[in-house]
């Protein structure tokens, strides 16, 4: 397994915008992957981080938009 | 670049629901363009739409929809409104017109009364100055049944409206203004009748004893009823003039339009343009529904719909609003939205709705009057009953001619004119400077506003980042050779900074842009290609470093752009580290010029961004705000906007997005732009057409100035009456003798009227602040995209 970079219980990994984790949850915009939940801002961060969630962990990586 | 289309190019655009952030933008951009046959997508956040260009030969516009729905959201390219609304639409619109038909006979049945109780009154006009200043004039004037005959029709059919309306108000268990006119004139028209069929009860009360006529008051009582009716006509013909500024709006779209339908140009009526249809606009005419330029290019004139006077220049892919006037060129547009839909339409709802609607200063005038009326019928009864049982002979005709001029001059006719005059006249000439106030609360709100809080992106800014700096490192190549270089690189990539250096090369620079291969993109930190024989690389310092580039001679100039709250890009060519590109959301035009206006106002201004603390400081201080919130949450700007409230202030929240709308709707004053989405606009009780902040200057300005013209309109409503009523009573008559005849009461009170009535008038002449030399362009760098 890749090293995963530190992200926040309330950040959205894709957009880095910070989210209310029990309004997240209750829109079904919460992901496990891992063994750790994480929570999106909307469907787009969502469906993103699906596709492909090791871009968002990678170490390097820095959610800017 | 792909090869020439065998078909020429189409533009659709259309709504995307379900978009809450850039991910959103990018990931629908990303499946729109992956589609066959479509050359260009550009999605927008903050107007929730896509608009893509493609190659109706490969692709339809049910792909475009099937890609954005993979993507996971919901194209609507059906932009036709559902049926129900378009009823509710109908029914609206019936609805407005008959009230306006309503209005138009309410006027007419004024002018007719009014035309035939003035040339009854005159000849007792006349008579009135026979018995006084012009004694030669012919006794028949002063004949009592040549009177009677005068006064009685319009005691009975002018003045029956005032009859009609004090029954209405006494069934209701009230009083009201209708009820002191019916009151007042029917005393002295009573009176003057019971002269001449009972004269001996008058003689025998002690009057006429030196052998003159019995005094009559059918002059005054006719009088009274001309000068109200005139009054009233006044006000029927103010609200009438006042929605002209709808009735302009309205005549702004045209009624044909020329479509071109399978390679014919054809002349419809605007009812039969369909979403879809190619419009041809030629110079002068007016564009006739909303859409989006697929051919021509032109200065279109939009001053009707956002105050701006300038006209704005259009090109393939830009949007057109139906009203607004072509100038110079031809164009040919793709119709997005018709009837109820076009902006056009939507404003004149707004304007419509906010004409007819009440302002909380109006429902304390109803409060006063309604304490007002029962409080004159109370003094009349004392006046009345102190001048009978202490005044002087003959007390009857004393105590009555008193109290009549009390019940006349107490009239609150004006009051009820001085509030939805000056409302109508600021909503309209709120219209006209591209400013809707969507109800008279907004209009009176917003010039109490002591803090306005401005959303950062869209609202301060474009909202669309740009390239403002190019630092070269030593003996890198010429700025615009190596910018063509990092575009050619770039332009594989989605990235909205990849998007903001091409844009710089392609548009702003005209720059040839040539294809580059060995395109590689590195998520999260960069992209490398070869382009003409040289290798670029563009990103952040560590993808570059990483590729064993050394980047330590730009590090100290990035960290400058940095701190001015600039994202720099790095660019190497052929493993040197040639640039540092530095990219910003930059402040619109006037936005500096606005916030200054808003501190002379004495205005407090903040800024909400979701950016953090240090790119926000940068953009404020550019800005000239005092204040910032940063790090906001998209749900956190509602918050924010009341704890600014708890604070005491009455706050103005300034936003153009979805995410703006709740903080929108919980300031005291929501101000949308009209450049953003609907929902804000919804949210909002105001909003600018234009975008620009200067508009909100202009809107406080304009709050400022209606509401100090109900201030002087009940000031003289109130005014003329509180003065005279005890000059009427007769407190001064022990003094100096002094009475108010009941016919210089009513002349006093028509007076009152139309003081009222003109002063709302003069608000027409509101202008808005010539734009100051500032307005010259000002781009000042500000910060990334949030």
């Amino acid at each position: 397994m890749a090293e995963h970079r530190t992200v926040a219980p309330n950040e959205d990994p894709v957009c880095g915008m910070t989210v209310d984790v029990a309004d997240a949850v209750k829109k079904g915009l919460a992901r496990e992957y891992e063994g750790r939940q994480y929570i999106f801002c909307g469907k787009g961060c969502f469906l993103e981080f699906g596709d492909d969630p090791e871009t968002f962990l990678a170490e390097g990586f820095t959610p800017s938009m | 670049m792909t090869t020439p289309a065998a078909t020429p190019l189409e533009t659709v655009s259309f709504p995307v629901e379900g978009m809450t952030c850039a991910s959103c933008v990018n990931r629908i951009t990303r499946f729109l363009t992956k589609v066959e046959g479509v050359d260009e997508a550009n999605v927008n956040l903050a107007s929730e739409s896509a608009t893509v260009r493609f190659d109706p030969g490969q692709v339809s516009v049910a792909d475009l929809v099937a890609a954005v729905d993979a993507a996971g959201y919901v194209a609507r390219v059906e932009q036709a409104a559902s049926a129900d609304h378009e009823a509710d639409l109908a029914e609206a619109a019936t609805a407005k017109a008959e009230r306006d038909e309503a209005a138009a006979k309410h006027a007419a049945d004024l002018r007719r009364r009014l035309t035939v109780a003035a040339a009854l009154t005159i000849p007792l006009i006349v008579g009135l100055a026979r018995m006084t200043v012009l004694p030669g004039i012919p006794a028949i004037f002063t004949n009592p049944w040549f009177q009677l005959a005068l006064a009685t029709p319009v005691q009975f059919w002018a003045g029956s409206l005032f009859y009609a309306g004090a029954i209405k108000a006494i069934r209701h268990k009230a009083t009201d203004m209708n009820t002191l006119i019916a009151v007042g004139t029917s005393a002295a028209y009573a009176y003057s009748v019971a002269t001449i069929l009972v004269p001996d009860f008058f003689r025998a009360a002690g009057l006429g004893m030196d052998g003159g006529a019995l005094p009559m008051y059918f002059d005054t009582s006719a009088a009274i009823i001309t000068l109200i009716l005139l009054g009233r006509f006044l006000e029927a013909r103010a609200r009438s003039h006042t929605s002209d500024a709808i009735r302009r709006l309205i005549n702004l779209a045209p009624r044909t339009a020329r479509v071109i339908r399978d390679g014919i140009e054809l002349d419809v009526a605007v009812g039969d343009v369909r979403v879809g249809d190619l419009v041809r606009v030629r110079p002068g005419e007016t564009i006739a529904v909303d859409g989006v330029v697929t051919d021509g290019a032109s200065g279109v004139d939009e001053s009707m719909i956002t105050g701006e006077s300038l006209p704005v220049s259009k090109h393939p892919d830009d949007l057109v609003v139906g009203g607004t006037l072509n100038t110079t060129g031809t164009l040919t547009f793709r119709a997005t939205r018709i009837g109820a839909d076009t902006v056009l339409a939507k404003i004149i709802r707004l304007v419509s709705e906010a004409q007819g609607s009440r302002a909380p200063i109006q429902r304390l005038a109803d409060v006063v009057t309604g304490y007002f009326v029962p409080a004159v019928l109370g003094l009349a009864a004392l006046t009345f009953v102190v001048w009978f049982a202490a005044g002087p002979q003959p007390a009857f005709n004393m105590a009555l001619l008193n109290t009549v001029a009390v019940l006349i001059i107490a009239c609150p006719c004006a009051l009820g004119l001085a509030t939805p005059t000056s409302i109508m006249v600021g909503t309209g000439k709120g219209a006209e400077n591209g400013i809707l106030f969507r109800n008279a609360e907004a209009l009176e709100r917003l010039g109490a506003v002591k803090a306005v809080v401005l959303d950062k992106t869209g609202t301060l800014t474009e909202g669309k980042p740009r390239v403002t700096d190019v630092v070269r490192a030593e003996g890198a190549l010429a700025e615009d050779e190596l910018l063509a270089l990092v575009a050619a690189a770039e332009r594989g990539s989605e990235h909205p900074l990849a998007d903001a250096i091409v844009r710089e090369a392609a548009q702003t620079r005209q720059l040839a842009i040539a294809d580059a291969t060995d395109f590689l993109s590195v998520a999260g930190g960069g992209v490398s290609a070869m382009v003409s024989g040289h290798a670029v690389l563009v990103g952040r310092p560590g993808f570059l470093e990483s590729l064993g580039i050394d980047v330590t001679g730009l590090v100290a100039s990035a960290e400058a752009l940095a701190a001015d709250g600039k994202t720099p890009v790095f660019a190497a060519v052929d493993g040197r580290a040639s640039a540092v590109i530095a990219i910003a959301d930059t402040l619109k035009a006037g936005s500096v010029e606005a916030v200054a206006e808003l501190h002379r106002l004495g205005i407090a201004v903040a800024m909400l961004t979701g950016d953090n603390q240090r790119t926000a400081e940068a953009i404020a201080r550019t800005a000239g705000i005092d204040r910032v919130v940063a790090d906001v949450r998209p749900d956190g700007k509602a918050a924010a906007v009341k704890a600014l409230q708890t604070e005491g202030k009455v706050v103005a929240m300034v936003g153009d997005g979805v995410n703006d709308a709740p903080a929108l709707a919980s300031a005291d004053v929501g101000v949308a732009m009209g450049t953003g989405t609907d929902v804000a606009m919804e949210s909002a009780g105001v909003t600018l057409m234009s975008g620009d902040l200067r508009g909100l200057v202009t809107a406080i300005a304009l709050s400022r100035a209606t509401m100090r013209n109900i201030r002087q309109n009940l000031f003289w409503a109130f005014g003329y009456n509180v003065i005279l009523i005890p000059i009427a009573m007769g407190v001064l008559y022990p003094v100096n003798g002094m009475l108010l005849d009941p016919i210089f009461a009513a002349a006093a009170m028509a007076a009152s009227s139309v003081t009222v009535v003109s002063n709302a008038l003069r608000l027409r002449r509101f202008r808005v602040r010539a734009p100051e030399a500032a307005a010259a362009v000002r781009r000042a760098p500000v910060v990334t995209a949030s």
